[in-house]
């Protein structure tokens, strides 16, 4: 990893509250900087290409395409790109099916610390 | 001994004194002889001539015969002779053992020598074989005397009175049948005479009244028998039969030798003189207690069951009058068909009104002609149950009124017979309102369940979407908040961390709640998926948040579409599944789902506690009003959705809690 570039960041994410939160969240991180955000799947599929973030946060829950399906579509299109699902569903299907789907990593919202463990092992795993 | 002519000639010579002793003898018989012959002349003067009484014995019909005193027959006249078929030769010089056999003979000699001791006349009866016959005769046997007074035979007249003795053996026999007759009758036979009121012959009086024919010897004595409340009514009918000539019948109560009274029947006959006069009456009187006790008996009898008859009528008559104006003031619809062709003997009100008609257009149509049944069927089908069963209730049937409307009835009918023919008696109750009251109920309940989970979908969205995101949003934000602080925080302010610790410790609590709630309010997986997955899911829920481990059975190809169906079936599972965990007291439950004839079947069952029934009833109701769920509420939906719920339980043998649900609407 590049200690002095941060990761390029996308988060999508339907909730305007969250959108603003991770900006503030992402803009703490010196190792991580939002490129891009979306509210919905299909403008998240429009900006990415044009953006190349390394990773793009997926919230499951979003309106009309939902995130299990942006995922299955980012994977399609970007098989290199790092992809990590949060939710705030308190449930184990749900990384099933993220994995399934492509994801890289999964991690549930409400433990910020956890969050940002998620998304630096998914850009650097070792 | 006697002395013979042939004794005098053989005598010895005599001496002189007994010469004088000759010549006073022969002087004496000279004068013997004399007087003899005086005698004879006396007695031809008196009695017949030796040509009479030869002329007697050829003659009579009465057998006469003489024996010596050795028994043999030294004359015979022709009727003994022709009598025996024989000629004197063959008789004269024989003895009876020689001519009738020793057996025969011993009886006749017998009687010969009884004579002869006698030395005078007897009479016997005595019997020969004649041509194979035994004949009787009366035979009047007396010793023939010499002159000196010696007994030289015996000679016999006999009568044959074989005819007589025939009679009287003849009435013997008759008399000892009339005897045993009357002897085995219950029966007296009486003769009495009027003018001397003499009873003249009585038989059966002991066997009939227990008295001896000496007790009642005249009729007055027989008249003191007859109960005093007969008697007057008895003796008119008798004195004017009596006088007619008339043979009687009298039936009367006769005193018993033991003082009670006895039931007799007197048929008599009145005997007339030439004249016409009566002289005797000839009676027979019978006991006919035992019938007349039967009779009475039997009248009683028929009192008693005329009396019945009355009551049971009078009875029957209330009951009908009681009948028909319950049925007339019934206000449930009430009609009266016959059994066979279906024909109105009689409808109410209610009945007319519910099917639109007056009720004189109903009696004596049939359900044919009205066209009453929607199903023409119908009544045919609902007579072969009522045959089959007796009767039928709550029997459901759709009919058409006047008007056309098609509605339905819930009938109740059995069999009953008016006038002796067999009828139905239907009561029909319309519930046409109640159906289509029950569908709305039931189109409501099903949006109510359709609008709850709209509701708990919209209110899982809002602590989903909003709460929990804004909730998200400030565990972020006091994550951002620490980090600063314990970058530049003075030290003389270190307890502020403290206080952000207790406020991080809260909002995790807060997240966790809505989390849950936000689940449970609203399962995703209840819309998205099928029964079978969205039980899953509640088993693997039930063993992560209660430590309850579900084993699932689904039946292979368990299908329900209707998602308000869905839901309310894993509701109701999830329901069950909590009153384990609150009660069973065991950490392990089985659900299973199997489907039959469009009826699905949700069982949950646990092995813990169990409990006693009316017991638990009473807590279900009591948390029906605290926390509107439990069985009694699992019950009332569904009976909404055509379901019904069953419980078996039982303290220490666990719990099955059996949900049937038809899979569309009815």
């Amino acid at each position: 990893m590049d200690l002095q570039r941060p990761h390029r960041i996308f988060i999508v994410e339907d909730h305007p509250v969250m959108r603003k939160t991770y900006l503030m969240l992402f803009d703490q991180v010196a190792d991580l900087e939002v490129c891009g955000v979306a509210a919905d799947g299909e403008s998240a599929l429009q900006q990415i290409p044009e953006l190349a973030p390394e990773l793009v946060v997926v919230d499951i829950s979003l309106p009309g395409m939902s995130g299990l399906e942006l995922v299955t579509a980012l994977r399609t299109a970007h098989p290199d790109l790092h992809l990590v699902v949060v939710t705030g569903h308190d449930e184990s299907r749900y990384a099933a099916a993220s994995y399934r789907a492509g994801a890289d990593g999964f991690v549930r919202k409400g433990d910020t610390e956890s969050i940002l463990r998620a998304l630096r092992q998914t850009l650097a795993p070792d | 001994m006697p002395v013979t002519a042939e004794d005098a000639a053989t005598a010895p010579q005599t001496t002189g004194l007994e010469q004088g002793e000759l010549k006073r003898l022969r002087a004496e018989n000279t004068q013997l002889r004399e007087a003899l012959a005086r005698a004879r002349a006396e007695v031809d003067t008196f009695y017949p001539t030796e040509g009479l009484l030869y002329e007697f014995l050829e003659a009579t019909p009465h057998f006469v015969y003489a024996k010596d005193l050795d028994g043999r027959y030294i004359m015979a006249n022709p009727a003994h002779l022709a009598l025996f078929d024989a000629e004197i030769g063959e008789v004269l010089g024989k003895d009876d053992r020689q001519r009738f056999g020793a057996e025969a003979a011993a009886l006749l000699m017998a009687n010969d020598r009884a004579v002869v001791e006698a030395g005078t006349a007897l009479q016997f009866e005595e019997t020969h074989l004649v041509d194979g016959v035994e004949c009787h005769y009366l035979s009047t046997k007396f010793p023939l005397h010499r002159a000196d007074g010696s007994i030289y035979a015996v000679c016999g007249i006999s009568t044959d009175i074989t005819g007589q003795k025939q009679i009287e053996q003849a009435l013997r026999e008759s008399e000892a049948r009339f005897r045993l007759a009357i002897d085995a009758a219950p029966a007296l036979v009486y003769a009495s005479d009027l003018e001397t009121d003499q009873i003249l012959s009585l038989y059966g009086l002991k066997k009939l009244l227990a008295e001896e024919p000496a007790q009642v010897q005249t009729r007055q004595a027989w008249v003191e028998r007859v109960h005093p409340a007969d008697l007057a009514g008895c003796l008119a009918e008798l004195e004017a039969a009596t006088a007619a000539g008339e043979n009687f019948e009298l039936e009367y109560r006769l005193r018993h030798g033991d003082g009670h009274y006895i039931d007799v029947r007197e048929n008599t006959t009145v005997i007339q003189d030439e004249a016409g006069r009566p002289l005797r009456h000839v009676g027979v009187v019978l006991d006919i207690s035992a019938r007349k006790q039967a009779e009475r008996e039997l009248r009683a009898l028929n009192e008693v069951l005329e009396a019945r008859v009355r009551e049971r009528t009078q009875a029957l008559a209330a009951s009908r009058d009681q009948f028909a104006r319950l049925f007339h003031a019934s206000p449930v619809a009430g009609g009266i068909t016959t059994l066979a062709g279906g024909r109105f003997l009689d409808v109410n009100e209610r009945f007319a009104a519910i099917a639109g008609y007056e009720r004189e257009e109903i009696v004596g149509h049939t359900v044919a002609d009205l066209g009453l049944w929607l199903d023409t069927d119908e009544r045919e089908r609902m007579v072969d149950g009522l045959l089959a069963q007796g009767g039928l209730d709550n029997h459901e049937l759709r009919f058409r009124t006047r008007s056309g409307e098609e509605r339905t009835a819930l009938a109740s009918v059995e069999l009953i017979e008016m006038d002796g023919q067999p009828c139905i008696l239907g009561m029909y109750v319309d519930i046409t309102d109640r159906i289509q009251a029950e569908q709305q109920i039931q189109a409501l309940a099903q949006a109510l369940t359709l609008a709850e989970q709209r509701e708990r979908r919209r209110l899982s969205a809002v602590l989903h979407n909003d709460l929990q995101q804004l909730l998200f949003s400030l565990e972020m934000q006091l994550y951002l908040l620490r980090r600063d602080l314990e970058a530049n925080l003075p030290p003389e302010q270190a307890s502020t961390l403290g206080a952000l610790s207790e406020i991080e410790r809260m909002m995790e609590q807060a997240l966790a709640v809505t989390r849950t709630l936000s689940l449970e309010l609203n399962p995703p997986v209840l819309r998205s998926e099928g029964l079978d997955a969205a039980l899953a899911w509640l088993g693997t829920h039930m063993e992560e948040r209660h430590r309850l481990q579900v084993d699932l059975e689904v039946a292979d190809g368990i299908k329900v579409t209707s998602e308000e169906r869905r839901i309310l079936l894993v509701q109701f599972a999830r329901e069950l599944l909590f009153n384990v965990v609150r009660h069973a007291g065991t950490a392990r439950a089985q659900v299973s789902v199997t489907g039959e004839n469009g009826m699905l079947t949700l069982t949950v069952a646990d092995e813990g506690r169990g409990f006693d029934m009316p017991t638990i009833l009473k807590q279900e109701l009591r948390e029906e009003e605290t926390k509107g769920l439990g069985l009694f509420s699992i019950r009332q939906r569904l009976g909404l959705f055509g379901g019904k719920l069953q419980i078996e339980s039982e303290p220490g043998t666990g719990t099955r809690v059996t949900i049937q649900m038809p899979l569309v609407s009815s």
